[in-house]
């Protein structure tokens, strides 16, 4: 029962800039469930996609029962036994189940050749009877429920003679009696002998259905515990890590400030759930939460980019209707995405152009543009900014991530946005430029501009928020002020589990 | 930090350089083309020939200008070719048929092209078709009813001086050619003057943060389709002009010549980015190359496989360098 199945050894992979992997290694042996936990970013996702031949490993040896083993591609993986469950499913909506499982390597009859669609429902039954799962082959796969599409895609895992599972986070969109039936069928793959790699955020699934945990953390290995000898705040510790010193944000002062932006029960598919706050003039209000935690979603409702079901919004203490993002605007909200290439800029078009987008009539004179003060402003903003651009008629898309986040900032300052929501306000930038954003929030904050930082960087929120507010599974958990904001503590509130038993509750 | 202003700047270098050859790339090879031609071929340098090609280049200029607008904000316009065939069939018919005077003829096409143009846009920007349908859709339809219109014969006998229109000269400068520079120059400036122009560049270049900054890209996307077949029946009357006769037929080989003078013209398919001038240059520059053709006696056909190879490789390149 001992044996490994598989053995990775000392993997790296690098990425432009970014060391992803960083010589990790990893065992996992017959018949177990074995979780990998970390951050957002730690590389669990990265080492797995190694494993199932999505990308390719810088160095480092993969075994499978101990003979070291090529995987070059997803066809190689699929060979040796190894298929991974994506968190968002690949499957058809418009093909049957049995059409899905089976795609790209369709039964097919003697003679003339035609597909025998009879033999595939066929095996598809067999499969299911074995997992005990009731699915009819013959339905198409999008009449299912998300829960029942996951069954689909691991029978067409099971279709392959798969031995090694990798199912990334498997239960994120799952109700509780889905992840019972799930859990019931991982129990089923264990007898069999069959090993399942589990990727989750949720540690206290972890207690129910693993039997080892490993922790990565920053692209590194960090240990593996039996899971019935761990211990959750251990495992929290251990994928935080070491405290490094991250200079606090200092208390915020005005506490009697006006509240600009007040939300009150917003609730929003199924990733906003009846979320309410408040922030205040100059104050900066961080969300932090785990990737999928509904952060971005409560900030693109707020904005009307998605539509929400029910809840109110108060600008400056009155009860304000958005219904477009153009009403948000006018409102004063103003909502830096984090897709800035996608929602921010036109990136063909150069500084200027960019900035004065959201202000067309401000610098119309009749039906023309007034380029002096279109120009005039920009230029102020370049300097207030420090914009580095050689020329304001530089394109965007020849700035580096951070001068391109300045421009859509400028962007709405001149439009004299109040409220200004930021989502990941530094992904892609670099760590001297992240330094200057940071010293621009401050600046702002102290104008008067109510500010919200969405983050997945935890030493972000703590260096830049006065309040930070934890959000997990679409709902607030935890809010923290001054001296409660730190690493565990967020990461306490963001992970789901019992949190008045200091153990993974079972 | 001082690491950092340096690496713009070297980024800014390649930059222009790639941008100033994506810019002029067509001017540069134009003015390439027409040296060789003018060196190598007697015939070509003929100072006849060469007011032919740009007489002959001008109505077709003018139409690719306003297929400009639709590609400009993302779009694409497949319906300019009956278009063309209404205007000159319907032209001719309240003209030549029911006696009305020329410029209350004129005026109806062109009400009749707006309204096109609107459904185009509305199908397409509201209705949240993809334009290539939408308009390939109405393309079909307008060519029906200008059949039923007019069982598919040519209505002749235009009075002569409307002539002047598409063969006329001002001293020894063919009219047609005017009107292509007046109609760029006014194109040019609105493009790049007004507030209203800008933001066609901005809604091809990003349409989600153009919505989101508050432009009403709506009303953009459908104008542009309107610009274009206004400016798409300018040029059907041009072209109906030269015959004096109204002709169904007259605009269906034209799409393609159309769409290859845009893409040449260095306007991206992406949308949000392009020059009125480049499309000017992209007419010409097609057109020099189909007068090469004749003088070289190349049959008809091979001037198709010709042109299809040009389009070919100037969307090749497009879509392969102006990705970001």
């Amino acid at each position: 029962m001992d044996s490994k199945v598989l053995e990775m050894r000392n993997i790296s992979k690098s990425f432009p800039g970014v060391k992803a992997l960083d010589d990790v290694s990893f065992d996992l042996k017959a018949g177990e469930v074995h979780a990998l936990v970390g951050e957002n970013g730690a590389g669990k996702s990265t080492l797995m996609k190694v494993l199932a031949g999505i990308y390719s490993k810088d160095s480092g040896a993969i075994l499978i029962n101990g003979n070291e083993v090529k995987i070059e591609s997803v066809r190689d993986a699929q060979r040796l036994g190894i298929v991974m469950i994506h968190q968002e499913l690949n499957l058809m909506n418009h093909l049957t189940v049995a059409e899905n499982i089976f795609i790209g390597r369709e039964y097919k009859k003697k003679f003339p050749l035609f597909l025998d669609a009879g033999k595939q429902i066929k095996k598809t039954r067999e499969i299911f009877s074995e997992l005990n799962i009731d699915i009819d082959p013959t339905v198409k796969v999008g009449k299912l429920t998300v829960a029942k599409q996951q069954m689909v895609e691991i029978a067409k895992a099971l279709s392959y003679d798969s031995k090694i599972l990798i199912m990334d986070e498997p239960t994120a969109s799952l109700t509780d009696s889905e992840i019972e039936d799930l859990f019931r069928i991982v129990r089923t793959l264990k007898e069999e002998g069959r090993s399942i790699i589990y990727i989750s955020h949720r540690l206290e699934e972890l207690k129910i259905i693993s039997d080892r945990i490993t922790v990565m953390r920053d692209g590194r290995y960090i240990d593996t515990v039996k899971t019935e000898e761990a211990d959750i705040d251990d495992v929290i510790k251990m994928m935080v890590g070491r405290e490094i010193f991250v200079k606090k944000q200092e208390p915020f002062k005005n506490e009697d400030a006006p509240v600009a932006l007040k939300v009150e029960n917003l609730s929003a598919g199924r990733m906003v759930k009846n979320v309410s706050f408040h922030v205040r003039k100059g104050e900066i209000l961080g969300f932090a939460g785990l990737m999928g935690a509904g952060r971005t979603e409560v900030a693109r409702a707020i904005f009307a980019a998605e539509n929400y079901e029910s809840g109110d919004i108060y600008i400056n203490g009155r009860k304000v209707k958005i219904k477009t993002p153009n009403d948000a605007v006018k409102a004063g909200i103003a909502y830096l995405s984090e897709d800035r290439r996608r929602y921010g800029l036109a990136l063909g078009m150069n500084v200027d152009e960019n900035i004065s987008m959201a202000n067309m009539k401000k610098f119309s004179k009749l039906l023309f543009i007034d380029f002096k003060k279109s120009f005039t402003n920009s230029q102020m903003q370049r300097e207030k900014l420090d914009i580095r651009t050689p020329s304001l008629k530089q394109r965007t898309k020849f700035l580096s991530g951070g001068n391109q986040q300045k421009v859509v900032l400028a962007k709405w300052l001149t439009r004299d946005s109040e409220i200004i929501i930021f989502d990941e306000p530094t992904r892609g930038i670099d760590v001297g430029a992240k330094n200057e954003i940071y010293k621009l929030l401050n600046n702002l904050a102290q104008q008067g501009k109510a500010i919200i930082v969405i983050s997945s960087e935890l030493p972000e929120i703590i260096r830049t928020c006065h309040r930070v507010l934890v959000m997990c599974e679409g709902r607030i958990t935890g809010e923290l002020i001054g001296d409660e904001i730190d690493q565990n503590t967020i990461m306490q509130y963001a992970i789901k589990r019992d949190i008045n038993n200091g153990r993974l509750s079972s | 930090m001082f690491e950092l202003d340096y690496k713009e700047k070297t980024k800014r270098y390649s930059g222009g350089i790639k941008s100033f050859l994506s810019d002029w790339m067509i001017l540069i090879l134009f003015i390439a083309l027409v040296t060789i031609c003018m060196l190598t071929m007697s015939k070509f340098r003929d100072p006849k020939n060469l007011f032919n090609i740009i007489r002959q280049a001008s109505f077709i200029a003018i139409i690719s200008m306003g297929e400009f607008f639709v590609i400009l904000t993302g779009n694409m316009d497949m319906s300019i070719s009956s278009i063309i065939g209404m205007v000159s069939i319907f032209f001719a018919g309240l003209v030549v048929t029911m006696g009305l005077p020329v410029w209350l003829a004129v005026l109806i096409v062109i009400l009749m092209s707006i309204i096109v143009g609107i459904i185009n846009g509305v199908l397409t920007v509201i209705g949240k078709m993809p334009s290539f349908i939408a308009t390939l859709v109405v393309m079909n339809i307008i060519r029906g009813f200008n059949f039923i219109y007019s069982g598919g014969l040519p209505i002749s006998g235009l009075p002569e001086g409307f002539n002047f229109l598409g063969a006329g000269y001002v001293g020894v400068v063919p009219f047609p050619m005017i009107l292509m520079f007046i109609i760029a120059i006014i194109l040019y400036v609105f493009t790049t003057q007004t507030s209203l122009g800008r933001s066609f560049y901005a809604v091809g270049g990003n349409y989600e943060a153009s919505k989101l900054s508050g432009i009403n890209v709506q009303f953009v996307g459908i104008l542009a389709f309107v610009i274009c077949a206004v400016l798409t029946s300018i040029g059907a009357l041009g072209l109906t002009s030269k015959t004096l006769a109204g002709n169904i037929a007259l605009g269906d080989e034209l799409l393609f010549d159309v769409m290859t003078i845009v893409v040449l013209g260095g306007t991206s398919l992406m949308g949000g980015r392009g020059r009125i001038f480049g499309v000017v240059i992209g007419a010409l520059f097609l057109q020099v190359i189909s007068n090469v053709m004749v003088l070289m006696s190349i049959a008809t056909p091979w001037q198709w496989v010709v042109k299809g190879i040009i389009l070919v490789t100037v969307v090749l390149i497009d879509s392969n360098t102006k990705r970001d």
